[in-house]
């Protein structure tokens, strides 16, 4: 799948790395505006999706490869379990908020317990959930099994 | 014939589920006057028991962590999913060898 | 309201068309349509979203008063994720069925075996 015209390269080259810290910027205030985890998710799944539309599948391909695509998706699904779990390990109830940034002041970014790193794993999950989903869907027809 | 008796049924269908939602939507409070108080506990412990300023990210993944939990499994499944139906298929090389 | 007539049009579309996209299409406008009846529920004349502010951090019991309620916003969260899940299946199925049978018509799907 080939790309588009030069005006829609260049346009793309200029709004996805602004697309991109938007969407890191959203994830990792969700605590304190709205947003968080799966809408800052959404809007990463939204820049991969502008590039893989600007400028093909084969380049894409060789920057966020499908192993690690789905590699990464695994570890943001599990980190997230994971830090479920360690709150259970250290004697208290399931999904305890450890105070890892309870040491700071209500209002900025460090603060509000493990509410952060969740946010953050629920985000990587999504967006690589979608990147997965798209490479699939634009596989060539040459070789299917019937 | 066909056409006809298949629309009646349709509109059938969709008065049925109308008639539903126009029931529910009476039995309630009145809009704009709805009195809430488990949303009023969630908004008035945040401060001081969680400490973030979002009230909808605290009940997401500290009040209600279970619902948000079986979201992110059921996203993971349904992404297996849609993975296992596109197995066979190559990406389109000419040749036969990988 | 709003609401009862997109899932009036909603279901229509799915009941009623032949192509497998346009079926799609109708269950994504559903769900969408039952998410904002839900969000619907939970509004106060005068509110302000549920999210505090630095002017709001002085003056609690004002927020209290005024803040809109937050739990079917939290509900209806898992919900578009839940649809969206869905929608991606679906669409991964049809996919499939126009590889496999060369034609996107509902009615002519079960006709053709194999």
């Amino acid at each position: 799948m080939e790309g588009m015209t030069v005006i829609v390269k260049t346009v793309t080259r200029i709004l996805a790395p602004v697309m991109f810290l938007v969407g890191i910027y959203v994830t990792l205030h969700g605590h304190l505006t709205p947003g968080g985890g799966f809408q800052g998710g959404v809007m990463l799944a939204g820049t991969f999706v502008m590039l893989l539309l600007a400028f093909g599948v084969a380049s894409l391909e060789k920057k966020v490869s499908f192993r690690v695509g789905e590699t990464v998706k695994g570890i943001g699904a599990a980190m997230i379990a994971f830090t479920a779990v360690v709150g259970l390990i250290f004697g208290f109830w399931f999904f305890k908020n450890i105070g890892v940034y309870w040491y700071g002041i209500p209002g900025e970014v460090f603060s509000a317990g493990s509410l952060p790193l969740y946010n953050i794993w629920e985000a990587a999950h999504v967006a690589l959930a979608f990147l997965v989903a798209f490479y699939c869907f634009t596989k060539k027809e040459s070789g299917d099994k019937k | 014939m066909k056409k006809t008796r298949k629309m009646i049924e349709a509109f059938l269908v969709v008065g049925v589920a109308l008639t539903f939602i126009f029931v529910v939507a009476y039995c309630l409070p009145p809009f704009g006057l709805h009195p809430y108080p488990l949303g009023q506990y969630y908004i008035k412990n945040t401060l001081n028991q969680v400490g973030a300023w979002n009230v909808v990210c605290a009940i997401l993944w500290d009040y209600r962590g279970y619902d948000t939990l079986g979201e992110t499994a059921v996203l993971f499944a349904a992404i297996v999913g849609v993975v296992m139906l596109f197995r066979g298929v190559t990406n389109g090389r000419n040749d036969g060898h990988s | 309201m709003i609401c009862m007539v997109l899932v009036a049009i909603s279901m229509y579309c799915i009941l009623c068309k032949r192509n497998l996209i346009k079926i799609v299409i109708g269950l994504t406008v559903l769900g969408d349509s039952i998410n904002l009846f839900l969000i619907c529920l939970g509004y106060k004349f005068g509110g302000i979203p549920p999210i505090i502010t630095e002017e709001y951090l002085r003056n609690l019991p004002v927020f209290f008063t005024l803040a809109v309620d937050p739990l079917p916003q939290a509900f209806v969260l898992t919900a578009i994720v839940i649809n969206m899940s869905i929608t991606a299946l679906a669409l991964a199925l049809a996919v499939k069925i126009y590889q496999y049978y060369g034609t996107l018509d509902a009615t002519k799907i079960r006709r053709l075996k194999g």
